[in-house]
């Protein structure tokens, strides 16, 4: 086999990400890593988090100091897998940046947000990967209070291998306010719409917190379009909702407030940032935006938190299912394994919150991929 | 999102709660333009054309122009508040408000508190302050500490495009009466701003650039000179944050010993006049309640204690700048680092 250089690069989490300042590099030059090892923390404005290593191979070079800041797609270090020469190094380097700058392209113009008009609503949605109907389409669903951007490291992780598309739902990020009744019956049906009208399906569904009992009720209504579904920390029949937190972000006002609540969702609370806190309230205060919330609250839960949605009983799914629970999940408080039906798969990752998805992006992307390709025959 | 400029996220702000609240009402003088006189009718939106078009929206039932007497139009818009309606008054000037002190120190203040809550009085009065244009010493003052000082108003002075749509929307909402003070330097910077209708709430400083080693606080046209300040101490491997304070009053103290207590430096960049300002206000605050987490004393970035001078080079030597702020910083921070 020929040695090969491969590059290490500013990751992009997430739209509004355009730099990130690499805090620490985990791994010494001239030491060996595997694929997926844990290369360097990086900070955005938004989260911390690290740099998986995308091969295997010695880490010959660090390119950036710690502390600094750099552009999404910058070259950060070098792999080398095999002899190659300090000349090859030099110039795979040297041809660096021209690759670089036609990439940051591509990814500004893949991450502009879209907008689809269903009904009287124009939802809004993102959409990543190759753009060809022979590859597996997946479709993300947020939870209650969310957007698309809580699927940020999914999305980019995972649209090397899928046609991905993730929506804001009625009445979250920036799609329309005009929720009806809120329900989940008319949320997973103005989602069905959408994706129809995209001619997107048929999908594997990737459904988080409410966006779960939204997957369930998608497949319910519509089971020839969804190929599998992926739940993470679902709500779905039989749950109960933790409502200092549902209640908490709808009075959250300040800050300080706001803080405290966005604190639940995850396990290390450090995960929360100022801007992260602005954005939240940012979008709070758009005039509708909290009776659209309200109105989605009342419609699917009761006063004490009980999940009252219809259809979203795993019982009645005729597809393949799996479910991805946060070790120390503090809002949704899941149905005991030994009540759900046999064939559900369940995994639990260790160390995080209600975010595994963020918190620890790449078992979770690693448990989507394997599930997809498996039921994808 | 569309780009806007701060005139016409002011100008959509208003047009927003015209359209939402029959209560809502407009006058001051030339906001209509031309009425009365020979001149077209909405053509000038007032001194700085920010509420030009509402007249051939809302007709001049809801929006006047009013004699050339700021007393009196004042009085009329408290008096108006008392009755349930929210007038919205432009005054050309802040520094034209010397003459209805009266009307706004102990009447529109006074209202709530003396009638025990019965009557409340939703006013916005809306004024240009602010050096830069060479305007001269009547017409450009920075006097939001004159207002700052009276318990009982509000007062909000907006930095950017985003900022200044949804804190004149929460003026207009709010039930007391709100000093408004646009900077008339900032009339043509643009900024992204949704179409929608937002809010800005009052009391919570913007946090315009997080950095560990030094906090800028400042407002209005102040706090574009601190991002300038700011990316020139960068390159010099300082990284200073910086703190719009939005509102003077409420005030966000908490936001304000949170960085003192981040950062243990501050440099608070005013524009209002030293003595008994904003910034002297400020550092009084920190030097109580956030004296322990100080690495180095308070700087106050100020004008002299002078009328703001007519000449354009006196003006400037007037105005802080970027040039002030480094230096104040570096001294402060100096091998400390």
């Amino acid at each position: 086999m020929s040695a090969k250089i491969y590059p290490i690069t500013m990751p992009k989490w997430g739209m509004t990400m355009e730099e990130g300042i690499v805090t620490s590099w985990l791994v010494n030059e001239g030491e060996i890593v595997n694929l997926g090892d844990e290369l360097a923390e990086i900070e955005t404005e938004k989260l911390a988090n690290v740099v998986e290593s995308q091969a295997s191979g010695i880490l010959m070079r660090h390119l950036v100091n710690e502390g600094d800041t750099y552009a999404v797609g910058s070259l950060l270090g070098i792999i080398v897998d095999g002899e190659v020469s300090e000349q090859e190094i030099s110039l795979f380097i040297q041809n660096f940046s021209s690759k670089q700058i036609i990439e940051k392209d591509r990814l500004q113009n893949a991450n502009s947000n879209k907008t689809i008009k269903v009904g009287n609503i124009e939802l809004s949605f993102l959409e990543l990967g190759p753009d060809d109907t022979e590859t597996q389409g997946l479709v993300f669903v947020h939870g209650f209070g969310g957007d698309l951007s809580s699927w940020s490291l999914n999305q980019t992780g995972l649209s090397g291998t899928f046609r991905t598309l993730a929506f804001d739902l009625p009445g979250h990020g920036s799609s329309g306010l005009q929720v009806s009744t809120g329900s989940v019956t008319e949320l997973a049906n103005e989602l069905l719409l959408a994706i129809e009208k995209k001619k997107f399906e048929p999908i594997h569904l990737v459904g988080h917190s409410l966006g779960g009992a939204i997957a369930l009720m998608m497949a319910l209504q519509k089971p020839e379009f969804i190929k599998t579904i992926s739940l993470i920390c679902p709500v779905h029949n039989g749950c109960n909702v933790n409502i200092e937190f549902l209640d908490g972000f709808l009075d959250a006002d300040s800050r300080k407030a706001m803080k405290d609540v966005l604190g639940m969702l995850y396990f290390d609370t450090k995960a929360i940032n100022r801007k992260f806190i602005d954005e939240t309230l940012r979008f709070k205060r758009f005039d509708g935006a909290k009776e659209a919330l309200l109105k989605i609250r009342g419609s699917n839960f009761t006063e004490s938190g009980e999940y009252t949605g219809k259809g979203a009983d795993l019982k009645d799914i005729g597809v393949p299912i799996q479910i991805i629970n946060g070790g120390n999940d503090k809002i949704v408080y899941q149905t005991s394994v030994n009540d759900l039906p046999s064939n559900i798969e369940v995994h639990e990752i260790e160390g995080t919150g209600h975010m595994p998805q963020m918190e620890q992006y790449g078992q979770v992307n690693d448990l989507i991929k394997r599930f997809v390709i498996n039921n994808s025959g | 999102m569309a780009v806007k400029s701060f005139r016409q996220a002011l100008n959509e702000a208003i047009r927003i709660e015209m359209q939402r609240d029959p209560n809502v009402i407009v006058f001051g003088e030339d906001v209509c333009g031309g009425t009365g006189g020979t001149g077209e009718q909405d053509a000038w939106g007032g001194a700085f054309g920010v509420t030009k078009g509402l007249l051939s929206e809302f007709g001049s039932d809801r929006i006047m122009d009013t004699p050339i007497t700021e007393s009196a139009f004042v009085g009329a818009a408290v008096g108006a508040a008392m009755t349930g309606m929210r007038p919205v008054t432009e005054i050309m000037f802040v520094d034209f408000l010397g003459v209805c002190f009266d009307q706004i120190f102990n009447q529109a203040a006074k209202v709530r508190y003396m009638f025990g809550g019965k009557a409340t009085v939703p006013m916005v009065l809306r004024a240009s302050y602010g050096a830069g244009a060479s305007s001269a010493s009547q017409h450009s003052q920075a006097l939001y500490p004159l207002f700052t000082h009276i318990p009982g108003l509000k007062v909000v002075v907006p930095s950017n495009p985003y900022d200044a749509k949804g804190l004149l929307i929460s003026a207009i909402r709010d039930d007391d009466p709100v000093i408004f003070l646009e900077h008339k330097m900032l009339y043509d910077i643009a900024g992204e701003v949704p179409d929608e209708a937002y809010t800005v709430p009052f009391g919570e400083i913007g946090i315009v650039r997080e950095g560990d080693d030094v906090t800028l606080i400042s407002i209005g046209k102040m706090v574009g000179v601190c991002q300038e300040a700011a990316k020139s101490l960068s390159s010099m491997g300082i990284e200073a944050a910086i703190l719009d304070l939005r509102t003077t009053s409420p005030l966000d103290e908490d936001t304000i010993l949170e960085f003192a207590e981040e950062t243990g430096r501050i440099v608070i960049v005013d524009e209002a006049y030293p003595r008994c300002g904003i910034a002297a206000d400020i550092s009084s605050i920190i030097a109580e309640k956030g004296f322990s987490s100080l690495k180095a004393p308070i700087r106050k970035i100020t004008p002299k204690h002078t009328p703001v001078p007519y000449a354009p080079s006196l003006e400037k030597a007037f105005l802080p700048d970027t040039e002030r702020v480094v230096k104040a910083v570096v001294e402060i921070v100096g091998d400390s680092l």
